[in-house]
C-alpha cells in the first residue's frame, strides 16, 4: 500500500517541478511535456487489483490534490482521474499486465485525459478549443510520459514486493 | 424481481453520478467561480507543501559558495542559472524604483497551469502579502496579467495570453499622428503574437508602433508596456485592423513577477 502511495506523491510532484522548467505557451511545447500523475495511475493499478475501492479513493484524492496544485479547478481533475481509472481498470480485466499493454494504457489514458479536458471546456465555453491544438497536445505529452511510465514499471516489477506485478 | 431492483438501482445512482459530475464540472470550469475557505484553506496547505519542494530549485543562491559536487560540468550549469537568476532579481529590483505610484510586491512563481488552455501561473504571495484580486502582474519586460484568485499565502495570475473572454485590456496605441486607443483581446497561438482587434482603418499604424496600457476602464495603469505591432491585417470590410503585437517577454520563462499592489496616497 505504501509503495504506490510514494509512487502517484512523486508523480505528482515531479509534474509540477518540470512543468516549471519546460515551455508553457501552447505553440512552444516541447515533446517533453510531463503528465506523470495520470501515468502513475496506471502503473499503480495493480497494486489494488484485490482493492479496487481503495484505488478509486487514492485516485479522487489525488485528482482533488492535482486541481489545487496545478489546475485550480474544483474536483474537475478528481472526476478525469476517476473516468480514467475506470478504464483503465476495465482494460486491465481484458488483458494481461505487461511492457506492451502498459505502453497502449498510457497512450490511451493521455489521449482520454485531454479529450475529456477538451471536451468540457467545449460544453461550457470556457476557452475556445480546437481540434489541431488538442491532438498537438497529445502528441507533445506522449514521447516523455511514456518512458516515464516504462522506467515506473520496471522499477515496480523488480523491487522485493509482496505482490508483483504479475 | 429482486435482479431487476437491483439493476433500477444501480442505474439511477449511475445517473446521479452523471448529473453531480456534469454540475461539478460546469461550477468548476466558470471563469468567475470564488474560492471557498475551506478550499482555500486546502490550496494553501498544498501551496506550503509545494513551494517546500520548489525550493531548491527556486532559490538556487542558497546553495550559493557550497562545493555541491566536484563535477564541473554541473557546476557550470548551476552558475549559468545564478547568473540567470541575479539578473532577473536586479531587472526586478530596477523595475520596482520606477513604479513610484504603486507599493511594487515582488513573489515568486511556484506552478504553472497544467491545463495549458487556461495560461496561468501560481504565485507564492497572498492577501497576506496584500494582494487582491484583479491587481495588476508585470515584469520588466512589461505587463503579464492581472491576479484571478487569491487565498491567504497565494494568488493566480491571468496571462494576458490567455483566450478567455473576460480577458481584455484597454491598450494604447503610439502612432506617428498621436496616440489610439483599442482592446487586447487575444492571443495567436501560431505566431506567438498579441492580437488587439477593432482598430479604426483610418488610423495609421505602422509596424513599430508601441503599444502600452491607456488606463481606461480602470483596472490597468496607463502606460505599462506591452509590446510592439509586429503585423497589420485588415478585416474583410475594410472597417477596421486587427494587430499582431509582439512581446518582449518569453512567456515560456517567467520566475519572479511584481505586483502592482495599493495606491500610494
Amino acid at each position: 500500500m505504501i509503495l504506490p502511495i510514494i509512487i502517484v506523491i512523486t508523480s505528482l510532484f515531479l509534474d509540477g517541478i518540470l512543468s516549471n522548467f519546460f515551455p508553457y505557451m501552447i505553440n512552444d511545447l516541447s515533446l517533453f511535456t510531463p503528465y506523470f500523475t495520470i501515468i502513475s495511475l496506471i502503473i499503480i493499478y495493480p497494486f489494488f487489483q484485490k482493492k479496487k475501492r481503495n484505488y478509486y479513493i487514492l485516485i479522487v484524492i489525488i485528482g482533488y490534490f492535482y486541481d489545487l496544485l496545478y489546475t485550480n479547478l474544483f474536483l474537475a481533475d478528481a472526476i478525469f482521474f476517476f473516468l480514467t481509472a475506470l478504464i483503465i481498470t476495465l482494460i486491465y480485466q481484458k488483458l494481461e499486465i505487461n511492457i506492451f499493454t502498459n505502453i497502449f494504457l498510457m497512450l490511451l489514458t493521455i489521449i482520454i485525459y485531454h479529450t475529456l479536458l477538451a471536451l468540457s471546456l467545449f460544453i461550457f465555453n470556457v476557452v475556445p478549443i480546437t481540434i489541431n491544438i488538442t491532438i498537438y497536445l497529445i502528441t507533445n505529452s506522449l514521447l516523455l510520459n511514456i518512458i516515464y511510465g516504462e522506467i515506473l514499471y520496471l522499477i515496480c516489477k523488480y523491487l522485493p514486493h509482496k505482490r508483483h506485478l504479475n | 424481481m429482486y435482479r431487476k431492483r437491483k439493476k433500477r438501482k444501480k442505474i439511477i445512482i449511475i445517473a446521479i453520478i452523471v448529473f453531480c459530475s456534469f454540475f461539478v464540472l460546469f461550477y468548476s470550469l466558470s471563469s468567475n467561480r470564488k474560492l471557498t475557505t475551506v478550499e482555500s484553506f486546502f490550496k494553501d496547505a498544498a501551496m506550503l507543501v509545494m513551494k517546500g519542494v520548489m525550493l531548491p530549485f527556486t532559490s538556487l543562491n542558497l546553495e550559493k559558495g557550497e562545493d555541491l559536487t566536484e563535477s564541473y560540468l554541473i557546476q557550470k550549469n548551476l552558475n549559468v542559472h545564478l547568473e540567470e537568476e541575479i539578473e532577473q532579481l536586479r531587472d526586478t529590483l530596477d523595475l520596482n524604483q520606477t513604479l513610484t505610484g504603486y507599493t511594487p510586491i515582488n513573489a515568486t512563481v511556484i506552478t504553472r497551469n497544467k491545463s495549458y488552455w487556461y495560461q496561468t501561473l501560481t504565485i507564492d504571495k497572498g492577501k497576506k502579502a496584500g494582494l487582491k484580486k484583479n491587481m495588476v502582474a508585470i515584469t520588466k519586460n512589461g505587463l503579464i496579467g492581472k491576479i484571478e484568485k487569491v487565498t491567504n499565502y497565494s494568488s493566480e495570475i491571468k496571462l494576458i495570453t490567455a483566450n478567455d473572454v473576460n480577458n481584455k485590456v484597454s491598450v494604447s496605441i503610439a502612432t506617428t499622428n498621436g496616440d489610439t486607443t483599442a482592446i487586447l483581446s487575444g492571443y495567436d497561438k501560431e505566431t506567438n503574437l498579441v492580437l488587439i482587434s477593432g482598430v479604426d482603418s483610418m488610423v495609421e499604424i505602422k509596424e513599430g508602433d508601441v503599444v502600452t496600457t491607456s488606463g481606461l476602464g480602470g483596472m490597468f495603469p496607463r502606460g505599462i508596456y506591452i509590446g510592439v505591432v509586429e503585423t497589420i491585417t485588415n478585416d474583410k470590410y475594410g472597417l477596421s485592423k486587427t494587430l499582431g503585437v509582439k512581446t518582449s517577454q518569453d512567456f515560456n520563462n517567467i520566475h519572479y513577477v511584481t505586483i502592482l499592489g495599493e495606491e500610494k496616497e
